[in-house]
């Protein structure tokens, strides 16, 4: 009785198919979706996708342990990704083709995660207020000439974590404390919001430049909002660090799970994913940078140029992360 | 012959103890709570969690009050026009709820948005930031207020009304009377009022994280997920658990040292007529919750929807209708079925021991969902090992099932069918319960045969309003939710989240028109 | 003879409210006892547990040969006449009635139902539903309902507070004729000592969970125990002497011009039969009958000693 009860209960956890790969994910996008079913249409193979929060998803792999139905983890950061890799949470995948597309800085050592789209944490400004000039790099943002200009949002987004974790990478954790507290100081006001918030408020003028992910550039000036639009149009758009280490970058990526019940499905997946098909539909809807080489990223993206990107091993920006949440939180960075 | 206690009180024992166990579990972990992450919070940041949930707390309730007690009094003791009008569209805003009425005011008030623009056409370049904690408290008060109107204008309408015309006759000023009168005997109202509404506050999720306002409830989130740590988690819980506890024991005390009730004093009531200024101050006063608390998202959520039908409504949609109505469905009646059992052993067994039972048993209503649903996970992990370890299965029983999120909403809700089952016993009176006894039916006979039937009604009244609470819950169904898993709520939030709030739209509108059943069903009684 | 119910010893308590202390009496086969105390008194409570709602912490109930202190409710054999009836209100008459015996063939629970209607004479009235009914009918409803499982005691209680004064009598008569008829032993919960004492074959007398007498309504009405029983079973007039306290009815005092004390009239009300008289003794104030209206003010007071009463000293 109590184990037939048992096995209605694993009923609704596990949906039962014949070929089928389960999905963790925390991207939910349409395009997403539109690449999973060209894959099931491909391969036969079902695709099941949960979607949360990177971080509800990591907590629920490990509850489940190697009982979990999971076999890939989205994510759309490199700290998590490493995250669940330093938990122990993902297996190495050795694939030919992953390898050699893979430029080797955006996938694990191990082959525990692979990046499946880019993009770079610039500087937006008002064009009509500042010279591009005055910029250089993210340590120049302390500056006092920037005070009350800067906008920036939550030390608990994990993108700034990141980029706070590149700064101690490479200049250590002092400069990065200096750095937490100047940013802090130079605030144009309490951070708030997501990063299309912080353009709006550049436009609106409660300061002049912004710090933001590049495809939320994007989204704003091909928006159906004839409004966001206007404001995309007023940002200037600048890679910080072309003199030195080169332009933050993070990644959105995935990983096999560890106890995954379909490997091999989860393995023609990933290859799937970073096909040229696939990697031109990222490129195109999202206004992501393709990791394929292959592919060329979308028109918009090709008009603000090539930029140098920072060469940092994203691994160290998860093993920093702890470090930025803690010097953020005393920064007072909010 | 020694005296064994019933299978009922032993079962209702049972059921209490099992809703308990989540918050103690949390309260078990909290208290050996000791790991390098908290000590980091505590000296960081959980001050301001504090800070904020206690400020979000007095400034809600200042303006809930404001609006449910002055509405509530408006509405009983003046004539004025559209009075009628105004007593029934005052309850309006609770169908929107805070998080759906928070997205859609970022939407119009945010940069570029509607109003930005409006003022911009006007010539009036100037932008105000919609994301700061006045919003915040702004929009929780519009969408909670209505539970301080609702108490406090029943409380009026039986117990001042009576005393209304006596004091009167002994020459009191109107003003007076309202203060010195009115408000006293309808104190134990409004601080229920307030506590519910506060309550509500300490639990809110998606309004404050959207705003970005750091709250306890958020904290509890950031620490579960994004610190990973269960410590903080399970400490950050209790300290939510103990703002509570302190509401509640307020309120207690409230109540303890102030039972008026006067009984068949069924005077109508004389309604005083509102001068012409009087008159648009009042309408003017009303119209702002009604207007910013329900006509203005309203329309906002059926313009987009409308917009967005087409693309929306396909069979994902249709979808998560049926897992939200579903699970929905099989919780209420889930609760609905406990809150009978409880209810029913209280009927028969009036004794202390069962009051206190039932007042723990719903407790959880006061706790907030996200807390309810860390407690939940917690528990399930160790049953989960457990399980595996005694019947070697090679799978989780209880981590992202179903089971869980069904067990999170009795945990959260049981409170709502307790209700309804008690009042309407009450209703009934326990004679025709003895009655059926004395024939030699035993318990579940009468209650099979006798009760039930009778309170078949209510019964399904209360689980209406406990499948509504269940459809609007954001946080603990965010956590517990399964596998591939959408409902309206988490659709909805997600959507708004991601940017895509006008999108969101015909999600909304399916939560608030499930919403307004019980509304028309109530203003069909009053009729 | 064994008694048909014995109480023994009973003790109940609710938190700290002692509401049943030591309980102890008989009811005998045929018996029509009444219960009477003012509210609060326990009389509900010490019903209840003799009809199992209610456990009591100490003592024993026994029915006939039957110990069922502990036995739940709806295993006791008694019936139970509730205050307002508690017909179930979605069932019709006849379902009311044979709710009980459901457990009977069909015909058989069909032949007893009009049986005890007609009993009742309420033949016409078998598809009502209880709404439909006046007070008195629901009422008679009620005790067959509670007949139909022959129960050897039935216990009811307060079973004329919902009847219009008018028509209590009439109906006390028709309920006190059905249970003689059917030999049926009763206990009734009242606060009304004139139906107590009209109805019952011995009463109860409970004051804070005590039993302050138990006896026959004369015995009851011409030798109270206590000051409330004097009070609450007719007009009582108490009178301090030497260091004891006697109750006398007012039929107990006469006014004579030989009477021992000197009375003033304070009062005079003509009451048809009779004249209502109060008188003031010292600083005591009494009340009797006369025939006639007492012609002057100053006139001297007789007690017959043999009819006065002396009460136990409760305090």
């Amino acid at each position: 009785m109590l184990r037939t009860l048992m096995a209605a209960g694993l009923l609704t956890s596990i949906a039962f198919a014949a070929a089928q790969v389960n999905v963790y994910s925390h991207r939910h996008y349409a395009a997403d979706k539109q690449l999973f079913e060209t894959f099931e249409k491909k391969t036969g193979i079902k695709v099941n996708v949960v979607k949360a929060k990177a971080d509800e998803l990591i907590k629920r792999l490990e509850s489940e342990g190697e009982n979990s139905p999971a076999d890939i983890l989205i994510t759309a950061d490199a700290a998590r990704l490493h995250l669940a890799k330093s938990k122990g949470l993902l297996q190495s995948v050795d694939s030919a083709f992953l390898n050699a597309t893979v430029p080797a800085k955006l996938r694990d050592r191990d082959g525990r995660w692979f990046a499946l789209t880019k993009r770079a944490r610039i500087i937006v400004y008002n064009k009509d207020t500042i010279d591009p000039g005055e910029l250089s790099t993210y340590e120049a943002l302390t500056e006092e000439k920037f005070r009350k200009k800067i906008l920036i949002r939550k030390s608990s987004n994990v993108y700034n974590q990141s980029l706070l974790a590149s700064i101690i990478a490479n200049d250590g954790e002092e400069a990065a404390r200096k750095w937490a507290e100047g940013m802090v100081r130079n605030f144009a006001r309490t951070p708030r919001g997501n990063d299309r918030d912080q353009m709006k408020a550049v436009a609106a003028g409660f300061g002049d430049i912004a710090v933001v992910n590049t495809y939320y550039v994007g989204k704003l000036l091909n928006s159906r909002k004839i409004n966001e639009v206007a404001v995309g149009k007023k940002m200037g758009v600048f890679f910080p660090n072309q003199e030195g280490r080169g332009t933050h970058i993070n990644i959105s990526g995935a990983g096999v799970v560890k106890h995954s019940p379909n490997k091999d499905n989860a393995v023609a997946l990933l290859e799937f994913l970073l096909s040229q098909e696939a990697q031109r539909v990222f490129a195109r809807a999202n206004y992501e940078y393709p990791v394929n080489p292959e592919v060329a990223p979308s028109k918009l993206l090709q008009s603000w140029g090539a930029f140098k990107e920072d060469d940092l091993p994203l691994n160290k920006l998860g093993e920093n992360n702890a470090e930025a949440v803690q010097i953020f939180n005393e920064a007072g960075w909010r | 012959m020694k005296s064994i206690p019933s299978r009922w009180v032993v079962f209702s024992t049972l059921l209490t103890l099992t809703l308990l166990l989540p918050l103690g579990v949390i309260i078990y972990n909290a208290l050996g709570a000791q790991s390098e992450t908290l000590a980091h919070l505590k000296q960081t940041v959980l001050n301001r969690y504090i800070t904020n949930t206690l400020l979000l707390l007095c400034g809600v309730g200042i303006l809930s009050f404001l609006f449910g007690t002055l509405g509530a009094y408006f509405v009983t003791f003046y004539r004025f026009r559209f009075a009628k009008f105004f007593s029934v569209v005052l309850v309006l805003p609770f169908l929107i709820p805070s998080y759906i009425l928070g997205f859609i005011y970022s939407d119009l008030l945010g940069f570029f948005g509607p109003v930005h623009m409006f003022l911009q056409g006007l010539g009036i370049t100037w932008y105000f930031d919609v994301l700061q904690m006045p919003t915040v408290v702004i929009l929780l008060s519009l969408a909670l207020y209505p539970y301080v109107y609702l108490i406090v204008r029943a409380s009026f309408a039986q117990n001042s009304a009576a005393l209304l015309n006596p004091a009167l006759s002994l020459k009191a000023g109107y003003f007076r009377i309202f203060y010195k009168v009115i408000l006293p005997l309808s104190r134990p109202a409004i601080v229920g009022g307030l506590s519910l509404v506060m309550m509500e506050t300490i639990s809110e999720y998606g309004l404050v994280k959207y705003f970005g306002v750091d709250t306890l409830s958020t904290a509890v989130f950031t620490a579960w997920f994004g610190l990973g740590d269960i410590y903080s988690a399970a400490y950050i819980s209790s300290v939510a658990m103990l703002i509570v506890f302190a509401l509640l024991i307020i309120e207690r005390f409230n109540r303890g040292s102030a039972r008026y009730k006067s009984e068949a004093m069924q005077q109508p009531l004389q309604k005083r007529r509102a001068g012409p200024v009087l008159s648009i101050f009042i309408v003017l006063f009303l119209s702002i919750p009604f207007l910013f608390g329900f006509l203005l998202p309203f329309a906002w959520i059926v313009k987009y929807a409308w917009i967005h039908a087409g693309e929306v409504i396909d069979r994902e949609y249709l979808q998560i209708v049926l897992q939200s109505f579903s699970a929905a469905a099989v919780s209420a009646f889930a609760v609905v079925l406990i809150a009978l059992i409880l209810g029913y052993s209280a009927r028969v067994f009036q004794t202390p021991y069962m009051r206190y039972l039932l007042k723990a048993a719903t407790l959880g209503y006061s706790i907030p969902g996200a807390v309810i649903a860390v407690g939940i996970l917690m528990l399930a992990g160790l049953l989960d090992t457990f399980f595996i370890a005694t019947f070697s299965l090679d799978g989780l029983v209880l981590g992202g099932s179903l089971v869980l999120l069904c067990f999170g909403y009795c945990v959260r809700f049981l409170a709502v069918g307790l209700n309804s089952v008690e009042s309407s016993f009450e209703k009934v009176g326990s004679g025709v319960n003895k009655a059926s006894r004395s024939l030699n039916k035993s318990l579940l006979q009468t209650l099979l045969r006798i009760d039930l039937p009778l309170i078949r009604g209510a019964l399904f009244a209360g689980f209406i309003l406990v499948f509504i609470d269940i459809l609007k819950e954001l946080p603990a169904t965010l956590i517990l939710r399964p596998f591939n898993y959408e409902t309206l709520a988490t659709k909805t939030y997600e959507l708004a989240m991601n940017e895509m709030v006008q999108e969101s739209a015909i999600y909304a509108l399916s939560i608030v028109a499930v919403s307004i059943i019980p509304i028309l069903i109530t203003l069909r009684s009053y009729r | 003879m064994k008694p048909l119910l014995r109480l023994d010893d009973i003790y109940k308590r609710f938190g700290s409210k002692e509401v049943l202390q030591r309980i102890s009496l008989d009811i005998q086969r045929g018996e029509i006892i009444s219960l009477l105390g003012k509210s609060g008194s326990g009389k509900s409570t010490l019903l209840n547990v003799i009809a199992g709602f209610e456990s009591p912490q100490q003592g024993s109930v026994t029915l006939g040969a039957r110990e069922i202190t502990h036995t739940p409710a709806n295993k006791r054999d008694i019936g139970f006449v509730f205050q307002n009836y508690a017909l179930f209100p979605h069932m019709n008459v006849l379902e009311n009635i044979t709710f009980g015996i459901s457990h009977l063939p069909k015909k058989e629970q069909r032949s007893k139902a009009a049986q005890l209607l007609e009993l009742v004479q309420l033949q016409a009235y078998a598809n009502s539903y209880p709404h439909q009914l006046s007070g008195g009918q629901q009422q008679r409803i009620a005790l067959i309902r509670a007949m139909a499982l022959e129960p050897e005691l039935i216990l009811l209680d307060e079973p004329f507070s919902g009847i219009d004064a008018i028509l209590k009598t009439q109906i006390q008569k028709q309920l006190l004729q059905i249970l003689r008829a059917t030999q049926k032993t009763a206990l009734i919960v009242t606060h009304d000592a004139k139906e107590a004492m009209a109805m019952s074959d011995k009463i109860i007398y409970l004051e804070n969970g005590r039993i302050t007498q138990y006896d026959t309504p004369e015995n009851i009405y011409r030798n109270p125990k206590t000051k409330e029983i004097a009070t609450s079973f007719g007009v009582a007039n108490f009178l301090q002497r030497d260091g004891k306290l006697y109750c006398l009815r007012p039929e107990a005092c006469s006014l004579a011009r030989d009477g021992e004390f000197p009375v003033n009239v304070t009062h005079c009300m003509f009451e048809g039969e009779r004249f209502n008289v109060e008188v003031r003794l010292q600083n005591t104030f009494l009340r009797l009958f006369c025939s006639s209206r007492p012609q002057n003010n100053q006139l001297r007071l007789s007690i017959d000693w043999d009819k006065a009463v002396e009460l136990e000293k409760i305090n």
